[in-house]
């Protein structure tokens, strides 16, 4: 008995002496550990230089998604906006020029008695004057469509990204449902930029040609009604494919939750004693995998923001150019010449609604999926 | 100014003289102002057109002000010779050449409404 009294003694005091240690977990995870580095590798030359150049070093560091703010936003804003203030002046000073060159047409035309060689040189001038006009928009239509399908390409390039970051944490429904939302939201982006808004523009530039070239004919009603369609058409869907997803997300995401606390019951009931810590271990990981999911999302969103704003400004600042220049022809009685401004204004501002609509809904999908709960932590 | 307006009058009265004496110079002294006027009217545009173009040198409308200026070249040839011809009496010979000048503006307006066609089938490809 002494002798079993002292083995035991020495056993418990041998266990007392090794050395123990538990690990940090603060830091279990990173964006790297999903893919981000690659992600970034691969859309390094499809992004504009100057997206490039704005986008901070470690786009996928929790430090710097704090850095990320409105701050930094506005900074981004005003140094996109400088740039694209050159190519917004020349095209509106080309604009007033062209209206100048048309009221002294005008004039000339007052000294002509002919009514048949007034009506073919009205045509000849009204030519020269719709090409010149158009030929200053015209480099914005090519660039909303690059811009669609950059867009779609940087978001392909992240899916993966955000579905191992969501499938690691536990969402496995959650990441099957938001990488189909997401596939289905990119897939209509691109078929918007090859099928969908060329013809459109080509559609209403025809219709301008025809009420420009012919003054008894106001077709700009027709145009207006084929725009408003079309921009109607892409909200609606844009809105259902984003309310679909949301809500799939979120059943999903309860599902997923549902399965990891059944499994970390059975765990902690099956396993005694080390069963409750691998439980509260896994909550652990949810957090840095939360940590994770929020950062790839903002990261996301910033990429998608810095994307847009090139485009949409060029746009913007071009079409406050092309309004300035028909009321200055409305005010020179050029009528002619101010409906065929109308026409391009109303062309550039589907162009805008394009760029928003695509852009927000892309935005919104990354916000479902950041401000979703890791289904680990459940 | 004055002296184009001089220039005018001098022959509406040589015209006037001559229609009661030597009819047949009548026509061709109210030919000869009508010409020397429209020389000077082009001479006066000339200026302006040459400051046009220099504001619009490299610009996208350059290539379109060259297409305007014949246009309206012709067409004011065009107007001057079809009035000629109706002050003679001849309105048959000046409705074909209204009709031949309005030909080739349309002709001149050839290539660019090809590029017009083509820019709208741009957007396509």
């Amino acid at each position: 008995m002494t002798m079993r009294r002292i083995l035991v003694l020495a056993a418990i005091f041998w266990l007392f002496m090794l050395p123990a240690s538990a690990q940090g977990t603060d830091e279990l995870y990173s964006a790297s550990d999903f893919g981000a580095d690659e992600f970034l590798d691969s859309i390094g030359e499809s992004l504009p230089e100057e997206v490039q150049e704005l986008l901070p070093a470690d786009l996928f560091d929790p430090a710097a998604a704090s850095e990320t703010g409105l701050g930094f936003f506005a900074k981004a804003g005003l140094r996109l906006l400088n740039a694209a203030l050159g190519p917004a002046l020349r095209s509106f000073s080309t604009l007033m020029g062209l209206i100048v060159a048309a009221s002294a047409i005008g004039a000339l035309k007052g000294a002509l008695k002919s009514e048949q060689l007034t009506a073919v040189f009205d045509f000849a001038s009204g030519l020269c004057l719709m090409l010149a006009m158009y030929g200053t928009v015209v480099g914005l239509f090519e660039l909303t469509e690059s811009y669609l399908s950059a867009l779609s390409g940087v978001m392909d390039s992240l899916l993966p990204v955000l579905t191992a970051v969501a499938a690691a944490g536990g969402n496995l429904s959650s990441a099957a449902v938001s990488s189909g939302g997401l596939l289905i939201g990119l897939d209509l982006i691109e078929k918007l930029a090859s099928r969908g808004l060329m013809p459109v523009l080509q559609l209403c530039f025809g219709i301008a040609m025809a009420s420009g070239m012919n003054g008894g004919l106001e077709l700009s009603g027709v145009s207006k009604l084929i725009r408003g369609c079309f921009s109607w058409g892409l909200g609606l869907g844009a809105a259902a494919i984003s309310a679909v997803m949301s809500f799939q997300t979120t059943i999903a995401a309860k599902a997923d939750s549902l399965s990891m606390r059944a499994v970390r019951f059975a765990a902690s009931s099956a396993v005694p004693v080390a069963g409750g810590i691998a439980a509260d271990a896994v909550r652990t990981v949810a957090g840095s995998l939360s940590l994770v999911r929020s950062t790839v999302g903002w990261a996301g969103v910033v990429i998608i923001a810095l994307m847009t704003l090139p485009p949409l400004l060029r746009v913007l600042l071009t079409r406050l150019g092309v309004v300035c220049a028909e009321t200055a022809a409305g005010i020179l009685g050029l009528n002619r010449e101010r409906s065929i401004l109308s026409e391009i204004s109303g062309l550039l501002g589907m162009l805008t609604a394009v760029c928003v609509i695509s852009a927000l809904m892309l935005v919104y999908a990354l916000a479902v999926f950041s401000n979703g709960a890791v289904a680990l932590a459940a | 100014m004055i002296k184009y307006c001089g220039a005018a009058i001098c022959a509406l009265i040589a015209i006037i003289i001559l229609k009661g004496q030597k009819s047949e110079f009548a026509g061709i002294v109210s030919l000869a102002a009508a010409v020397l006027l429209f020389g000077a009217a082009a001479a006066e545009f000339y200026p302006t057109l040459k400051l046009m173009r220099g504001l619009i040198e490299g610009t996208s409308f350059e290539s379109y002000l060259g297409t305007l200026t014949k246009a309206l070249g012709i067409t004011l040839a065009v107007q001057f010779s079809a009035e000629l011809c109706r002050d003679a009496g001849e309105s048959a010979i000046a409705s074909k050449l209204e009709l031949v000048g309005k030909a080739e503006i349309i002709l001149l307006c050839l290539p660019l409404l090809r590029e017009l066609i083509g820019l709208a089938a741009g957007f396509m490809t």
